[in-house]
């Protein structure tokens, strides 16, 4: 009996042993593989797409302009401002300058999930803009891709004004593909900022 | 009315008596009417005889006064003899008025006999002779008148007168004693008609007396028969009843009651028949009751009798059993010794046995050292796994910030415009790959927990077979108190059973003592059955009596 276990375990360390180097292998097949089949893709319609950045809050994807994003900072916990509109979360301080953290879900309108978890890997985008510096919290940024719209802009009446058409994304862990609501930033903060700085600059 | 039949009786007997008395005084009245008509009659008779009689001899003296003084006439007057004719003479006188006054007496007499006579035939016979001694008395006065014609003559000295007047006396001195004659015979027509009605009376008195006696006789007849019928119709009528009660009918119609003795004796009657139906009520009652009791009495006599028959077979069972028992006696001293022996050969089987639960228990330590080892090992073990755990956590921080650092690599690309196509490139291969670490330190990481979760389990078996080589030991130690304790029960045993074979010789002696008493007990159980048998038919015979005496009571209709 306790031989059999003494085997069993035996067998059990030198498979684990040759799975660590069979699963380089196998990423570096992997990684090869989609960069081969990524420059194809790429050349076939580069005319209409519009390179975003995926960020998930809740249940919903968005897609912001890479434009109009300067940086991507790993969450802190912004200082809570009193008298604030709905959706500001707070202030952080960011290299001398005083940044509006604004919650994105909150900011479309979307219902904030119940089960938000601590704020562990959520991420902050800083927005390429001055006077006020505005940050949106999101869930998480999920990576950069080109995507083509679905639907010509402004026929139709969509959930939110921020919100200026649909894009589908091949990016997940999962192998299936996300619809993503592509928003425009300016409409996004219009109810946040003062209406004689809508200049946009 | 009641009149109580003492009463009656008395009343009867007494009118019988008063009705015989009557008779009596009325025979003597008649008797006395007899004798006094005969005495009347024979007085009369022989008294008016007499009277006859007394004027033929006064007549016939007054003749001899008279012829003797005509002698002593005669005689002095032939003067031969000087007495005296005047004494004489007057003794006729005095004799003459003597007859006369006493032939007035005898016709005033016959005259009363006359008005006072007993029958037609002697007043006519009397009247006759009255009329006889009437015509008597003129002859008389004729013959005094001769006389004293005569005696004057004898003054006178007259001797043709003195003849003449003695030849009309000797005419009326006939006629005289014509007339006595005539008397005499119409007096013997009386007598004979006296007697005749004498007889005649007689004859009446004595129809009469006939008449009253047969009268009497019909009155005791008739009142002897109602007396009788008052005293026997209710008797009667008793006796039916009493033939009732006799027969048991005690029901029905009561008989009559009253004040006199009869209805007395009705009451009695009642109060006996009353008594009966009690009586028989209650002997009913009390048969039916000695039925159901003999009944019962027989019953229980039959299951007593089962239940002797039983006894006596349980007794020949036991009688059996007990056989068997002095059998199995016999083997229990055979098993016993032999047990004695496999129990001294278990005493040395135990002692061997002790040597090695105590090699057990010193295996079980070995044991238990060896489990410890394993945990501590494994303790050990869990501790490297943390620290595994702990440098997937930074490998996993590493790859975050690779992530964010590809993405601002990408932003910054981007920025770049054209210049930065390349290292956007690269930067998105950053990314890939700060994903895939991050893929890979999640897998870790649930591989640890389920190392965690074995190496927990594995202390914890570890534990518990810690626990159960302690509580193994223990049993252990049990097991050598417990070895320990049989050896010496069984030297116990031993002498135990040393001790049950003595008893089994002295309970053989007891068995026998009761095959003998088993014995009495079948002999007494079989007279015991006999008995009750004839206790069964005792009681069937009661049985019968009492279905008899049912029978009986049955007969009073209550």
């Amino acid at each position: 009996m306790a031989r059999s276990h003494r085997r069993r375990l035996r067998q059990i360390t030198q498979t684990t042993i040759m799975s660590a180097e069979e699963r380089a292998c196998h990423l570096l097949d992997e990684r090869t593989e989609r960069l081969a089949h990524r420059s194809g893709d790429r050349t076939s319609d580069a005319a209409e797409t519009v390179r975003v950045m995926i960020c998930g809050v809740g249940q919903e994807y968005y897609g912001i302009p890479l434009e109009a994003i300067a940086e991507i900072l790993p969450f802190r916990t912004p200082m809570p401002v009193p008298g604030g509109p709905l959706g500001l979360v707070g202030v952080l301080g960011r290299s001398g300058h005083l940044v509006s953290v604004i919650d994105l879900g909150m900011a479309v309108g979307q219902v904030p999930s119940p089960s938000e978890d601590e704020h562990v890997n959520q991420h902050v985008i800083l927005l390429r803009r001055e006077q006020p510096r505005i940050a949106l919290r999101v869930d998480r940024a999920l990576g950069v891709e080109d995507v083509t719209p679905l639907t010509a802009e402004g026929d139709r009446e969509f959930r939110s004004e921020a919100v200026v058409g649909y894009a589908k994304s091949d990016l997940g862990f999962a192998d299936q593909e996300r619809v993503l609501s592509l928003l425009d930033v300016d409409r996004l903060l219009l109810p946040y900022l003062p209406s004689s700085s809508v200049s946009g600059v | 009315m009641t009149v109580s039949i003492a009463n009656r009786i008395l009343l009867g007997f007494a009118v019988i008596v008063a009705l015989m008395v009557g008779l009596g005084l009325y025979t003597i009245g008649q008797l006395e009417d007899v004798r006094q008509t005969n005495e009347t009659i024979v007085s009369r008779d022989l008294q008016t005889m007499r009277q006859i009689d007394m004027l033929g001899e006064q007549q016939n003296r007054m003749r001899a006064v008279r012829e003797e003084a005509l002698s002593r006439y005669l005689l002095r007057s032939l003067g031969q003899q000087q007495s005296s004719v005047e004494e004489p003479v007057s003794e006729w006188g005095r004799l003459a008025a003597a007859a006369e006054s006493a032939l007035a007496q005898a016709i005033s007499m016959t005259s009363g006999y006359a008005s006072r006579s007993v029958s037609s035939e002697r007043s006519e016979a009397w009247r006759r002779t009255a009329d006889i001694l009437a015509t008597a008395g003129g002859e008389l006065r004729q013959i005094r008148a001769a006389t004293e014609r005569q005696f004057a003559a004898f003054q006178n000295n007259d001797l043709p007168a003195v003849l003449t007047a003695q030849s009309a006396l000797n005419t009326a001195r006939s006629g005289w004693n014509k007339a006595l004659d005539d008397t005499r015979s119409l007096l013997n027509e009386a007598i004979n008609a006296g007697q005749r009605r004498v007889a005649e009376v007689y004859e009446q008195s004595r129809i009469s007396i006939l008449l009253a006696l047969a009268g009497v006789a019909l009155l005791s007849i008739l009142i002897t028969y109602t007396l009788r019928s008052s005293i026997a119709n209710p008797l009667s009528a008793f006796m039916e009843f009493v033939e009732r009660v006799g027969r048991g009918e005690l029901s029905g119609q009561t008989a009559t009651v009253g004040k006199d003795e009869i209805g007395r004796l009705g009451g009695t009657l009642n109060n006996m028949v009353d008594g009966l139906r009690q009586l028989a009520r209650q002997s009913r009652e009390a048969t039916e009751n000695l039925n159901a009791a003999a009944a019962e009495i027989r019953a229980s006599t039959q299951e007593q009798a089962a239940s002797v028959e039983e006894q006596l077979a349980a007794v020949q069972e036991t009688a059996a059993t007990v056989d068997e028992i002095t059998h199995a006696g016999a083997q229990i001293g055979k098993r016993a010794q032999e047990v004695i022996a496999s129990a001294q050969a278990t005493a040395q089987t135990s002692l061997s046995g002790l040597q090695a639960v105590e090699e057990t228990a010193r295996a079980m330590d070995a044991i238990r050292d060896q489990a410890e080892t394993v945990a501590e090992n494994i303790v050990a073990l869990s501790e490297k796994t943390q620290a595994v755990g702990e440098i997937i956590a930074s490998v996993n921080d590493i790859s975050e910030r690779t992530h964010l650092l590809a993405l601002n690599a990408a932003i910054e690309a981007a920025a770049a415009g054209e210049n930065g196509r390349s290292f956007a490139v690269v930067a998105s291969e950053m990314k890939i790959l700060a994903d895939q670490a991050k893929d890979a330190t999640n897998q870790v990481r649930s591989i640890l927990g389920d190392i965690q979760r074995g190496i927990n389990a594995s202390v914890m078996l570890t534990e518990e077979a810690v626990k159960r080589v302690a509580a193994g030991k223990e049993r252990t130690d049990t097991t050598t108190q417990t070895i320990t304790e049989i050896s010496s029960r069984v030297q116990e045993s031993v002498q135990t059973f040393q001790q049950i074979v003595a008893s089994t010789n002295q309970q053989q002696l007891g068995i026998e003592q009761v095959m003998g008493a088993l014995q009495n007990i079948r002999q007494a159980s079989q007279q015991t059955a006999a008995g009750t048998r004839q206790l069964d038919m005792a009681a069937a015979n009661l049985s019968d009596l009492s279905q008899q005496l049912l029978g009986l009571v049955d007969r009073y209709r209550v």
